[in-house]
């Protein structure tokens, strides 16, 4: 427990310096002033909206629903959700509409009539694609979006196999005789596990809607027609200058209103293939119904709304400096060396200043989210959410801050070396506007990976937001939080190792 | 010389009865140069053993050796039998060390210093906060007990820097340099309480030092260590008496010596007389007061009454310029 009576002098030391105090914890929060005057309520950017053109180039597909054919188009859907994005209280963007069954009732996804005061975007329909190009080109616009032919073919295709999927599992566990059901007293259909060719032909059959039984509201099943499991992917094209902060606050808000938009389809999807198969559903299932009670209820947003947990995640990235210089110090100043002759182990040393340093952050996230909250700032999330997430995020910068510890030779070197590391990687995580990637890894356990995604920093950002800005419940981001652990732990890893080679044993 | 731990046999015979040993230590640097070259050594229990040599001598190598900081290239290092790498955490609790520089953190206090070093060393919450109450009482600490260490003067720093190697009660103490900077009031201080480190016998001081009177008064022997190798290693009044150009006795006189006296003197040392007509006479010897009776005798034969002498004994810095040379040094 020696690490104890370190931690307490690391604290000490800490608290009894304001130079460290005041970068450590007034500086973050002095840096959310500095943006909320910039792109918060009150800076310039007050009830000014980011213009965005859109060219729906969405076909539509065709669906039957027993009273006769009708043809479902998401991408008007879409433009209506980014028209209407304001986050009011009271309908939310993204409610769902409990009343209202049946793929049809994706039109529920659209809000209430009418353009709030409070709308992000400033949206223009445009036919064609050439002139919304160059309404971007003279800055009449910040962003063009193009919507593509088979947006809604691609996106219910992605629904259907994403419900369908999750749907059977649940039904093979049913229909398999003591394979899954609880305690054993379900009944069988197959009175054993279902063959592949038997799960494939059960997946078509209801996928065509030629089922067997009736649809629980009546609806006979061979009277649906549901659409294709099977579609080519698209891509939604978002056009502007990407040294336009507008351009780059409009993706940043399109990719999560994107996310969150294919997610209620897909959520839609899995109730209809619930209607006609009732089993229980896996985890996966559940993980999607959960989003019933995600909601986004916040006044008004502004840039500077998306803003604040990067800023988080920068102040955390800024503790790589602050760690390493005082790391560094005690090996100029001969501290480590004196503790080197005690009987300090090396985890000793490192428990002993991590654990202030977690403090530190948490102490900054309080104020920085308190200066944040008087500035202006719109959280669905609680801060608690966001706590866990910046002990890790701490832990990260401490690791890489062993890092550059162990290989600088002196303070200045792991200032530098620090800041050229921690800035760009800033950046990158996505903290202050969304990067565009480069995928490595199309599937790494089911999600694609990206170059940004091996720094745990762009995970805590992603989760970050996630939670307090969209206030998604953790299981949404757990994903990003078992990446953060993981690549966290690795850094941790790494850090100890050659921290403990190179200042901690005997010299060479 | 052992080129290699583990390689060759090394000689472990009497190791327990050494508080220090160390056997063909040597350690070596990229460009083949050795800082310290097959140094053996044997620091009794309860001695002062003074480390002394020039300014890249090596001290300050075989120090961090000795400590287990630095990792030898050869040799191995005992302290009270358990060698040093392998019994490493049990070896810590027996070193005390005072560093040259004052390494403190200027934004603890006196009191928070010696209880998180204590800590650090396990020393128990009762015995440290008795133990740390002593010392700052016994390094005249006690007004600035509450004071960040910023504050403190450069001289209440070296205090605080040698209790700091005392607060866990350690067996081998290593002092480096620790009345660098002192002024002659705490110098006086710290060498009385050096001296009272050793006096039950079961402490052993270890100390580097540039001042020679220091080694001098406070050494029980010292060892003088140039180009990495221990050149001699005695009692400093062993040292004195056989290495140097030897103790000089000035004889003033009722009246200039005749060459004959002079000549006579010259038998018993080297005669510097400046000139025919000086009434004063120094001839210098190693162990001079021995050849005293001598050199009466021969004064008294030429009827030259001799009126005051005085001595300047060898000192122990004429034993280390007489060693080491006078040209000046890199480090």
């Amino acid at each position: 427990m020696r690490f104890l009576p370190l931690s307490l002098a690391v604290a000490k030391r800490m608290s009894r310096d304001l130079f460290t105090l005041f970068f450590a914890i007034l500086f973050p929060a002095f840096f959310v002033f500095i943006f909320s005057m910039a792109f918060g309520k009150s800076g310039p950017m007050r009830n000014q909206r980011l213009d965005l053109a859109v060219v729906n180039q969405d076909e539509g597909v065709r669906v039957s629903f027993g009273a006769g054919p009708d043809t479902l188009r998401l991408g008007e859907t879409l433009v209506d959700v980014l028209e209407s994005l304001s986050y009011s209280p009271s309908s939310g963007w993204m409610s769902s509409d409990s009343s209202s069954s049946g793929l049809a009732s994706l039109d529920s996804l659209r809000l209430a009539a009418g353009k709030p005061e409070s709308a992000v975007f400033d949206v223009v329909d445009t036919l064609l694609e050439s002139e919304a190009l160059k309404q971007v080109s003279s800055g009449d616009f910040d962003a063009a979006l193009i919507i593509p032919a088979g947006f809604t073919k691609a996106a219910m295709a992605m629904a259907m196999e994403d419900a369908m999927g999750r749907v059977f599992l649940g039904a093979i566990d049913k229909f398999s005789a003591g394979s899954g059901a609880k305690g054993g007293k379900a009944q069988g259909v197959f009175g054993r596990k279902p063959t592949t060719s038997e799960i494939q032909k059960m997946i078509d059959d209801v996928s065509r809607g030629l089922g067997k039984g009736q649809k629980k509201s009546g609806v006979p099943l061979d009277s649906l027609s549901l659409p294709s499991r099977k579609a080519d992917p698209v891509a939604l094209n978002l056009a502007g200058d990407p040294s336009n902060l507008g351009f780059t606050m409009t993706g940043g808000i399109i990719k999560n209103v994107l996310d969150e938009f294919l997610k209620k389809v897909s959520q839609r999807s899995l109730e209809e293939a619930k209607e006609f198969l009732p089993v229980d559903l896996g985890p996966a299932g559940k993980e999607l119904v959960s989003l019933e009670n995600s909601s986004v209820a916040v006044e008004t947003r502004t840039v500077f709304d998306y803003q604040v947990p990067g800023i988080i995640v920068f102040a955390l990235l800024m503790l790589v400096s602050l760690v390493s210089v005082t790391l560094m110090l005690d090996l100029t100043q001969g501290h480590l060396e004196r503790l080197k002759l005690t009987r300090m182990s090396s985890l000793d040393y490192f428990l002993g200043n991590t654990l202030p340093w977690m403090v530190l952050s948490v102490l900054q996230l309080a104020l920085l989210f308190g200066v944040a909250k008087l500035l202006g700032y719109h959280n669905v999330g609680s801060m608690f959410a966001g706590v866990g997430l910046v002990v890790l995020g701490s832990l990260s910068s401490i690791s890489l801050a062993l890092i550059v510890a162990g290989l600088a030779r002196n303070e200045k070197q792991a200032s530098a070396v620090s800041t050229m590391i921690a800035v760009p990687l800033s950046f990158l995580s996505g903290a202050f506007f969304p990067v565009r990637d480069v995928v490595i890894v199309k599937d790494f356990f089911g999600h694609s990976l990206s170059l940004t995604d091996l720094s745990p920093w762009t995970h805590t950002t992603k989760a970050l937001v996630g939670m307090l800005t969209f206030g998604k419940a953790f299981s949404e981001v757990r994903w990003n939080v078992f990446m953060q652990v993981g690549l966290t732990a690795l850094l941790f890893l790494a850090g100890i190792l050659l921290f403990s080679r190179r200042r901690l044993t005997a010299q060479r | 010389m052992i080129e290699n731990q583990g390689k060759m046999e090394i000689p472990t015979d009497n190791l327990t009865d050494s508080a220090v040993a160390a056997r063909n230590l040597s350690k070596g640097y990229d460009k083949g140069q050795l800082a310290v070259d097959s140094l053996d050594l044997d620091i009794r229990p309860g001695e002062v053993f003074g480390l002394l040599g020039p300014n890249g001598a090596g001290k300050t190598t075989t120090i961090r050796m000795l400590l287990g900081l630095l990792r030898p290239t050869s040799g191995q290092v005992f302290i009270h039998g358990e060698e040093i790498t392998t019994g490493r955490q049990k070896v810590k609790t027996k070193l005390g060390v005072c560093p040259q520089e004052t390494v403190l953190w200027p934004e603890l206090t006196v009191s928070e210093h010696l209880s998180l070093i204590g800590r650090m060393y396990d020393v128990p919450a009762k015995t440290l906060r008795a133990d740390a109450e002593r010392l700052i009482e016994e390094f005249s600490l006690g007004e600035k007990r509450n004071q960040p260490v910023k504050r403190l003067s450069g001289g209440l720093k070296r205090r605080l820097n040698l209790a700091l190697a005392l607060v866990h009660g350690p067996d081998v103490i290593m002092l480096d340099e620790p009345s660098a900077g002192l002024d002659p009031q705490s110098r006086a201080l710290l060498w009385e309480r050096i001296t009272r480190l050793t006096e039950d016998g079961r402490r052993t001081v270890i100390l580097t030092t540039h001042s020679m009177e220091e080694a001098d008064r406070l050494s029980d022997r010292v060892g003088i260590l140039d180009h990495g190798r221990m050149l001699v290693l005695d009692a400093p009044d062993t040292l004195k008496r056989s290495i140097g150009e030897g103790d000089v006795l000035e004889v003033d006189l009722d009246r200039a010596p005749s060459p004959e006296a002079v000549e006579a003197l010259r038998r018993h040392g080297l005669v510097e007389h400046d000139s025919a007509a000086a009434t004063t006479i120094s001839v210098r010897g190693l162990n001079i007061m021995e050849r005293f009776p001598g050199i009466v005798e021969a004064l008294a034969a030429s009827s030259v009454m001799i009126r005051n002498t005085r001595l300047r004994p060898n000192t122990l810095e004429d034993v280390f310029l007489k060693l080491t040379g006078r040209s000046l040094r890199d480090g």
